[in-house]
């Protein structure tokens, strides 16, 4: 099959030319074995290579597949393989379906199935039976999502080198989310990229283009809506600030948590009030040894810091105490609170917008919280008639659902990150919560901004006049100049007497 | 006709095998379980130790990947009295000189496929089984992690009772009978109004969070309730929507999703104390 046939066929299968030109040219009979595609969020990478991977199991090019994700893509990577082929033979592994494999295979035999499409966490994939049982395996196919995830001298990253190493017939493709900005020499995975000797593919918005020259992306138009705090929330933000700079912010999971509580609170007192009764909670478990170990790289990834690779449980014991100490009195404050400044003005924003009168003008309240999400659910019910919550807790039936009954009726959805569902277009999305980092904010601009999608798309996010929260104005920076703030600028400003 | 489709629609986006689905050993074993092993030669002095620091009570003996048998407190008190018992005046016996190799017990396997009601008996008797086969040891399942397996299934359902009981106390604690059944044919708005229960037991879940949550009932409730009608009412809604996970089978239910229960419950037993401190106040 000829490069125009194969990228027709994926035409077919429903890519955007730029996405069927990258696929056809990975299976070139001349291409390099290994790519790394690069590419803004909202340019589908993630749907391409789902595309390459089942065009490379029905075409009998790769029988074994090894797919690499942050755990929580697993089940959007099942979900995107399954839409290709509904008999495509997908299996997340855990440590429990590993013994299950283990189990049906007669000790000194292969354990991973011969015709297979395999998803691992990094987390899991990089435990050391895991990922030697990995490397002795020869695998046709290598797909890595989100290879910024590896930093060098990492165990994900040896585990990486490993697997290059020890299936190097395989067609490898990385996938990692940035522009041109982040190609530099100094990006981290540069290391990763030589040893590779990959063919390097840039998507961005200036380098993809229609064939009449327009940008394949709706122009992004950012406002700021600005509202003041009461004095009385005020005060109980002004009190967590200060308990949580008086605690050990010398220990650095202590330090990643205060700030997580900070990101709670800026974005809904009900997100903060629920993790502060959780803490208790978390602690009498991990005191008992019931409670799952955590990891921290999500939060980390949200407050801009280094990911915290293994958290021990001594050291969760040790930083759920020391909250635990600041959680009651905060606890107390907040029971009294019967006001909500950033809600209402939330609720006037959407009276203004026109969500309540057309159908047309579908509104998409963002947060990075489900305490939040279910709090604006029944802020909004009472306004407005067509509200409904979209969450991670949604099975995939649901969810579905909910996009069919938003994108038919209109209305207000809101939406947590988690639900890794493409959003349909909306008049305005507000982000009801900023992150730290700007690889996350650009991710959730992306949800909205698709390619194909007409625009522009209007991202609201909300300013507090008062100024009391200092986390809030480190969000704003980041969100303006859309660029990382240094680990450091954010601790100094974060938590100050670390620097006295 | 397509089996596998079948499968994958039979099970949701999770397609894991029927059997899964089932309390087996794999479930149990811990999945961040990390085995301590000592190799045959090693003193029992050095693998006492070793227990002691990782409050185990048994070691499984190992060279390369081979199984050869379990030391325990049990089989190093048995070799003590069987060498002492053989000890003569020449022939002194030193505990501490012996080798675990001396005081092996036969391990005996568990598949990560049985159900683990099957080992109960036997892990009565020997505190753990070793999961896999002598050449491949994939865990080891002790009695607290069958225990704490249990607790995981069960206290959910523990924690929903104790919300779900508490909550309509404080309802009787906040109305009478019949203010009761006035605010549940204003508040109440998903059924024909000639459906609309009027007794608390006739209530679900969802009608007592209808009625506490809606602004014109607040009055009577704000008391026990306290602090802000809608944050009230969203910390019963999730209740309201963890209740329906986990008595329909829904997912299993996540870490986050356990504590926002216990949270939850911690916060209806601080709203209970609240009112009968005031019952208790009114009563003097």
């Amino acid at each position: 099959m000829n490069d125009n046939t194969l990228q027709e066929m994926f035409i077919d299968k429903g890519c955007f030319p730029h996405q069927a030109q990258f696929a056809a040219n990975f299976f070139a009979p001349d291409a390099a074995r290994r790519h790394i595609l690069v590419s803004s969020p909202g340019m589908g990478k993630r749907f391409a290579a789902a595309v390459i991977v089942n065009h490379a199991m029905s075409s009998g090019l790769a029988h074994r597949v090894l797919v690499l994700a942050p755990a929580a893509l697993l089940a959007q990577w099942q979900e995107m393989v399954r839409r290709g082929d509904q008999a495509a033979p997908v299996m997340i592994v855990d440590r429990r379906r590993l013994r299950e494999l283990e189990d049906s295979r007669p000790v000194g035999e292969e354990i991973w199935p011969a015709n297979a499409i395999l998803i691992l966490s990094f987390d899991f994939a990089k435990q050391t039976d895991v990922a030697g049982a990995l490397g002795r395996c020869p695998w046709d196919l290598l797909v890595v999502d989100q290879v910024q995830l590896a930093p060098r001298h990492s165990p994900r990253r040896r585990l990486l080198f490993d697997l290059i190493v020890g299936s190097s017939q395989a067609r490898v493709l990385f996938l990692r989310p940035g522009g041109p900005r982040r190609m530099t020499e100094a990006d981290t995975s540069a290391e990763l990229f030589r040893a590779a000797d990959a063919a390097l593919t840039v998507w961005t918005p200036k380098t993809l283009r229609d064939h009449q020259g327009k940008s394949l992306l709706p122009e992004v138009r950012m406002e700021w809506i600005n509202y003041r705090r009461q004095p009385e929330e005020a005060e109980v933000l002004s009190r967590l600030q200060d308990s949580l700079r008086s605690l050990d912010t010398t220990n650095a999971t202590l330090r990643l948590a205060a700030a997580t509580l900070m990101q709670s609170a800026s974005s809904s007192f009900f997100a903060l009030e629920q993790r502060l009764r959780r803490i208790r909670q978390r602690r009498n478990e991990l005191a008992h040894g019931i409670g799952e170990k955590e990891e921290a790289g999500p939060d980390a990834e949200e407050v801009g810091m280094d990911a915290i690779e293994v958290i021990d449980i001594g050291d969760q014991l040790r930083r759920y105490a020391e909250l635990e100490r600041i959680a009651e009195p905060l606890l107390s404050l907040l029971e009294e609170l019967a006001t909500d400044s950033k809600a209402d003005a939330l609720v006037q924003l959407l009276d203004s917008s026109g969500a309540r009168v057309s159908p047309d003008r579908r509104v998409c309240v963002f947060t990075r919280f489900v305490d939040t999400a279910t709090y604006l659910e029944n802020v909004l019910r009472e306004a407005h008639p067509l509200v409904r919550g979209l969450t991670g807790g949604h099975s995939l039936a649901e969810r579905e659902r909910v996009i069919a009954d938003f994108a038919h009726t209109g209305g207000v959805l809101i939406a947590t990150e988690a639900v890794a569902t493409t959003i349909p277009e909306v008049a305005t999305a507000v982000f009801y919560d900023l992150p730290l980092n700007p690889a996350v904010l650009e991710a959730r601009i992306g949800q909205f901004v698709r390619v194909g999608r007409h625009g522009p798309v209007q991202i609201v996010a909300f300013a507090d006049e008062s100024n009391t929260f200092v986390i809030e104005r480190l969000q704003r920076k980041v969100a303006e100049i859309k660029e990382a703030l240094g680990e450091q600028e954010i601790e100094q400003v974060l938590f100050p007497k670390d620097r006295e | 006709m397509n089996l596998n489709k079948i499968h994958l629609e039979a099970l949701g986006a999770d397609a894991r095998s029927v059997t899964e689905l089932f309390h087996r050993l794999n479930s149990v074993l811990p999945v961040d379980q990390q085995i301590v092993s000592v190799p045959p030669d090693t003193l029992c002095v050095e693998a006492l130790n070793k227990m002691k620091e990782h409050h185990f009570s048994q070691l499984p003996v190992v060279v390369g990947r081979e199984v050869l048998g379990i030391f325990s407190y049990r089989s190093f008190a048995d070799a003590v009295v069987t060498f002492g018992q053989c000890a003569s005046k020449n022939q002194k016996f030193n505990p501490l000189e012996l080798l675990v190799e001396d005081c092996l017990e036969r391990p005996k396997f568990a598949r990560v496929t049985d159900e683990f009601v099957e080992w109960f008996d036997f892990i009565d008797q020997h505190d753990a089984v070793l999961v896999g086969e002598p050449n491949r040891l994939q865990g080891i399942v002790t009695a607290m992690d069958i225990l704490r397996y249990l607790y995981g299934v069960a206290s959910p359902f523990v924690l929903l009772a104790e919300i779900e009981l508490a909550l309509r106390a404080l309802i009787q604690l906040a109305v009478g009978p019949e203010t009761l059944a006035a605010c549940a044919k204003e508040c109440v708005k998903d059924r024909p109004q000639d459906q609309v229960p009027t007794r608390l037991e006739d209530m679900t879940f969802n009608d007592y969070v209808q009625i506490i949550g809606d602004g014109r009932a607040w009055d009577h409730f704000q008391t026990f309730m306290g602090g802000n009608r809608v944050r009230a009412r969203a910390k019963l809604e999730q209740l309201r929507d963890l209740r329906n996970v986990v008595f329909h089978f829904k997912h299993k239910i996540t870490v986050e999703e356990y504590e926002t229960l216990a949270a939850g419950r911690e916060w209806m037993l601080l709203k209970a104390r609240a009112a009968e401190a005031r019952r208790e106040e009114v009563r003097q």
